[in-house]
């Protein structure tokens, strides 16, 4: 989870937001659609999973995105 | 032999587009949030009347007025890259030819690509001088990309603009005697319809699409430009970093060794991603278009002439160019100058 939250701490360009599991990413001051399509592709890149644009829309906090890529990866991350 | 481009000039359409008035389009749209990550303030929209032909002729007119008089009559080969020809058929550089009054002993060609179109129409310039089939090449780029989008894509609306530019590319060392060394190209066409206009064409020849919304938000409309920004975004993320590699090997070079790079003007928060990714220094990297947006296949040229015209050129310097985008397709190469 640590890893994961560095990975979206960076790509919030080092938010001055204190980010946990519980974060709704979207109401974040730094969140819009360019950030989430960047978002997407470097969590790919990093664990190797594709996130469907249908299923990252339905994802509110920052532990559903941890949950659905943990869930496909089937190993510890 | 060698081969070099000597000149540049552009054209951009009177009407433009800035930030405020898309925000009065679409009030919901943060343009100005959006803005500031994409880095595009204004584009130039061509006119009801004003088509690829009328561009290239601006374009190419302020070319010849730019250098001597005999040019005209020197151009032996003119390659138009443009994916928004006049008419199905005849080819618009046929055309281009005839207005400009170029020679009738001329080769005239369109290439149909995008982003990485200078790269390829350069490409192809170089190929036909070292061959001996021609010595001064006129590559045309103009596109309206404009006249594709849905009045309700606010996405795509922010990022182009329509423009066409005009380069030389000869056997003769003159002018900026840029010369243009090896390139590196690559095509994944399994992306086809990332970056699609899908109606117009033979296949899907007179349908009239439908403008397709969810949850009141505006989707696509198959007679319109239709752009998947984050696949195109993979793919640039995951070719264009090997591609600089593979273009520095082919020039005996490594990185430190390139003073600036400019790459295709997508925006700048795309470009961003790909400079850090690659690791090149923030202040040998340029954008330069915020004023224009993506112009599709004339952002390298613009960018490039931008660049000689504010920060200057010096002898000794290497130019990395990169172009990539609709196809999917890239191209790279390295420019030195003497």
């Amino acid at each position: 989870m640590e890893k994961f939250l560095e990975i979206i701490k960076l790509e919030l360009a080092d938010t001055h937001s204190t980010i946990d599991e519980n974060t709704k990413f979207k109401e974040l001051e730094e969140w819009d659609s360019l950030t989430g399509m960047s978002l997407v592709v470097l969590l790919e890149e990093t664990y190797g999973v594709s996130i469907p644009d249908e299923i990252f829309k339905s994802f509110n906090t920052l532990g559903d995105i941890f949950a659905y890529i943990k869930e496909k990866k089937c190993v510890n991350i | 032999m060698c081969e070099y481009i000597n000149d540049i000039a552009y054209y951009l359409p009177k009407k433009s587009l800035s930030n405020a008035d898309i925000e009065s389009q679409h009030p919901e749209w943060s343009i100005e949030k959006i803005s500031s990550k994409t880095g595009i303030e204004n584009r130039f929209l061509s006119g009801v009347d004003e088509f690829c032909s009328d561009m290239a002729v601006q374009a190419a007119n302020k070319l010849f007025n730019q250098n001597s008089p005999r040019l005209k009559q020197e151009i032996d080969y003119l390659i138009l890259c443009t994916q928004n020809p006049d008419y199905v058929l005849p080819t618009t550089a046929c055309i281009v030819q005839d207005r400009l009054g170029l020679e009738k002993s001329i080769g005239a060609i369109d290439v149909n690509l995008g982003c990485s179109g200078f790269i390829y129409s350069i490409g192809l310039a170089k190929g036909l001088i070292s061959s001996g089939q021609a010595s001064n090449v006129l590559v045309i780029t103009s596109d309206t990309y404009s006249k594709l989008i849905n009045p309700n894509d606010k996405g795509n609306k922010t990022i182009f603009g329509d423009a066409a530019a005009a380069t030389l590319v000869s056997n003769k060392e003159e002018g900026l005697a840029a010369k243009i060394e090896k390139f590196v190209y690559g095509t994944d066409g399994s992306g086809y319809d990332n970056l699609i206009v899908k109606n117009g064409g033979s296949r899907n020849r007179i349908s009239i699409g439908q403008d397709l919304f969810e949850d009141n938000v505006y989707i696509k409309n198959d007679s319109n430009l239709f752009m998947d920004g984050r696949a195109v975004f993979q793919f640039t993320n995951a070719v264009v970093p090997n591609m600089v590699s593979k273009t520095l090997e082919k020039n005996n070079l490594i990185l430190s060794e390139i003073d600036s790079f400019i790459f295709h003007q997508a925006n700048k928060f795309m470009l961003e991603k790909v400079r850090k990714k690659i690791g090149i220094p923030e202040n040998k990297f340029i954008f330069n278009s915020g004023s224009v947006g993506n112009t599709v296949s004339s952002s390298i040229p613009i960018a490039f002439k931008n660049f000689i015209d504010e920060v200057g050129i010096n002898t000794g310097e290497k130019i990395m160019l990169a172009g990539f985008g609709v196809g999917l397709s890239y191209g790279a190469t390295i420019i030195s100058i003497n």
